[in-house]
């Protein structure tokens, strides 16, 4: 179990506040944040290369923050300079072995170093030389470095941001091998939401040096605890609302445009004006040659533009007696898209399914202190 | 007007080219009129003279041993200058800088007034004579290129990214071992460079040597030493064959520098 416990930083004018996390034995969890939001710095403070200015780094129950990096036992994969250019693959994934305590003989090294190879997926590089390796080829070597002396927890430090996305998804598929067959504790940084999707059991959002939201990925991505979270992850489907009642029964019914709305039931008072978010692809089309049901939460209104990312379609879509250029953002398969005959200028109903909507009051994003 | 650009264009590389032109032929005039004095047979009679090989013995061997003094401590020096930020780094920046900018002959002067001072005469008495002595003419060379050395070294230490150091402590490397693992592999060739170039310029001093160790045939007499004691007797012949020794030595550096700069860029 690893314990990060009100760690703060302070380096110039930026500063980590007062970071609290858990990672349990053989979880995923990663750190999504912005460029600039100090994700490196706080994967650097917990591998012992910056030093913390309070807090404690427990590590199974020993605090580790006064070790230097050499003592803390963790697996590091940095973003850049990965590899040491004067190694060969082979001698770059023993570097860590030759220096251990005890010291292993070369046959063991070789031994070891051909396992990592084998469960990373490299044993055809091990003789190429460091320097005439792909982007991808690089960090699956250095990913094989970083566990071939069983750290305690596995550091990823954006590993992936250079790569192009074929590449990327190769690199995906072999972490969750190794996260499935070695179940070692990893704590992973990134700007990507398919990454961190893919590949997490709990997400951390880190805005401005401070963490705001740690959850698991539908908690994160469908069910925001702030507005800022939830623009972070990328829902632009965000309004104020006022809270009218709230029963575990029927959900909360919330008022919005003048008339009643129903969404699961969260954590709000009645009378409390909060705000609720719909993600893009939870909100559905009901298509023309359905008579829609009266039933809550249907909304009527037009397509107004539409945005193809390939296999993917954004529909921009405003409510009847709006006058906004579009109140919703909807995200459909092309396959649909063509479906249905959708396209600009087309009317039609849509429905916010009750499980989709998410109401929450704290609007502000403040920083999860206590150990999550 | 694309037509003009490009006559003015050419009239920019045909001009540069005169200058190059004139640059080179400048320098084989001052190689050639050496040959203009005397003879090959001459030259090569007073190259093998007693005196002449005493100089180049000693100049092989003072520049060796500077350099080798010099490069052991320029190196971590240079490495904490490159790394570390500390509270007056940038006065002790300059300060060691200096020997790069005063002239060698005011160099000499300070070790001269330096061990005439109290502590000056009692470092001499604990370990060797050097004013005047053999021992000198690698204490003024240590002093005249150790600046050179720890700018060179910083720069290829600067040119060296952390993060490999960094890399190195998280696989359980101690910050030294990162060093000599990781960081001198990375800057040996930098420091060969840094070696090399130094060590011409300790071959090749002149300066600060004459006026702290002296000018004394057969004992304090490198080469550059002896040029000047040549020709204040007008033996041509023999401060030509020192000068083709020199310009020998020249040739074999940049050479060593070139073939440096070769493999650099192959990798």
């Amino acid at each position: 179990m690893i314990g990060i416990e009100d760690v703060s930083v302070r380096l110039g004018s930026f500063s980590l506040e007062e970071i609290s996390l858990t990672v349990g034995d053989g979880e995923y969890l990663t750190i999504l944040g912005p460029t600039g939001s100090g994700k490196t710095m706080l994967l650097r403070a917990i591998i012992g290369l910056q030093s913390i200015d309070s807090g404690r780094l427990m590590v199974d129950g020993t605090d580790v923050a006064g070790l230097p990096p050499e003592l803390r036992g963790m697996g590091y994969v940095p973003q850049e300079h990965v590899l040491f250019p004067f190694l060969d693959v082979s001698g770059n994934i023993a570097f860590g072995l030759r220096n251990q305590d005890g010291g292993l003989g070369a046959s063991d090294v070789r031994k070891k170093v051909k396992e990592v190879a084998e469960l990373v997926g490299i044993t055809h590089l091990l003789d190429r030389d460091a320097r005439s390796l792909s982007g991808g080829e690089k960090q699956r070597v250095s990913l094989a470095r970083a566990i071939v002396t069983e750290p305690s927890l596995l550091l990823l430090d954006e590993p992936m941001s250079s790569l192009d996305h074929q590449t990327k998804e190769v690199l995906w598929r072999t972490i969750r091998r190794i996260h499935r067959k070695l179940d070692i504790p990893i704590i992973h940084v990134t700007h990507d939401f398919e990454e961190a999707y893919l590949l997490s059991d709990r997400i951390g959002i880190l805005d401005e040096g401070r963490i705001i939201h740690v959850g698991n990925k539908d908690e994160t991505f469908y069910r925001p605890n702030s507005s800022r979270v939830a623009s972070f992850v990328g829902i632009k489907n965000i309004y104020p609302c006022t809270v009218k009642t709230v029963s575990k029964k029927d959900g909360t019914v919330f008022e919005w445009r003048g008339r009643e709305f129903v969404a699961a039931a969260c954590k709000v008072e009645p009378g409390q004006e909060a705000s609720f978010c719909i993600h893009p692809t939870q909100v559905m089309i009901i298509p023309n040659d359905r008579v829609p049901e009266p039933r809550e939460n249907t909304i009527k209104g037009r397509i107004v533009d539409e945005f193809f990312r390939g296999p993917a379609v954004t529909l921009f879509y405003r409510i009847e007696g709006s006058e906004k250029e579009h109140d919703l953002e909807i995200d459909i398969s092309d396959f649909t898209y063509h479906r249905f005959k959708l396209g600009s200028n087309k009317d039609v109903d849509i429905y916010l399914r009750k499980a989709a909507v998410h109401i929450f009051s704290d609007d502000k994003g403040e920083q999860v202190s206590k150990t999550v | 007007m694309g037509k003009d650009a490009g006559i003015g264009q050419d009239r920019f590389m045909l001009s540069a080219y005169l200058i190059l032109g004139f640059l080179t032929l400048y320098m084989a005039m001052l190689i050639g009129s050496l040959l203009t004095h005397t003879d090959l047979p001459t030259i090569m009679g007073t190259l093998l003279s007693a005196e002449v090989l005493y100089a180049l013995k000693l100049s092989l061997f003072t520049a060796s041993v500077s350099t080798a003094l010099c490069i052991a401590v320029a190196i971590p020096a240079a490495y904490i200058l490159s790394r570390s930020d500390f509270r007056g780094k940038a006065f002790v920046d300059s300060l060691l800088d200096l020997p790069i900018v005063v002239p060698p002959v005011a160099l000499g002067a300070m070790l001269l007034l330096f061990f005439s001072t109290s502590l000056g005469k009692g470092i001499e008495a604990g370990t060797l004579a050097l004013m005047f002595e053999r021992p000198g003419i690698v204490v003024a060379q240590f002093t005249v290129i150790t600046g050179l050395a720890l700018r060179l070294l910083k720069n290829t230490f600067d040119l060296i990214d952390p993060g490999f150091e960094d890399l190195a402590r998280t696989l359980g490397y101690t910050r030294f071992q990162a060093f000599a693992h990781v960081t001198l592999p990375l800057a040996q060739r930098g420091i060969f460079a840094s070696i090399v170039l130094v060590w011409a310029r300790a071959f090749g001093e002149y300066g600060a040597t004459i006026t702290f160790a002296g000018a004394t045939t057969m004992k304090t007499e490198t080469l550059p030493v002896a040029i000047y004691l040549n020709l204040a007797t007008a033996n041509v012949a023999a401060t030509i064959s020192i000068v083709l020794i020199l310009i020998a030595v020249g040739f074999g550096v940049l050479a060593c520098l070139r073939l440096v700069g070769k493999e650099a860029r192959t990798l």
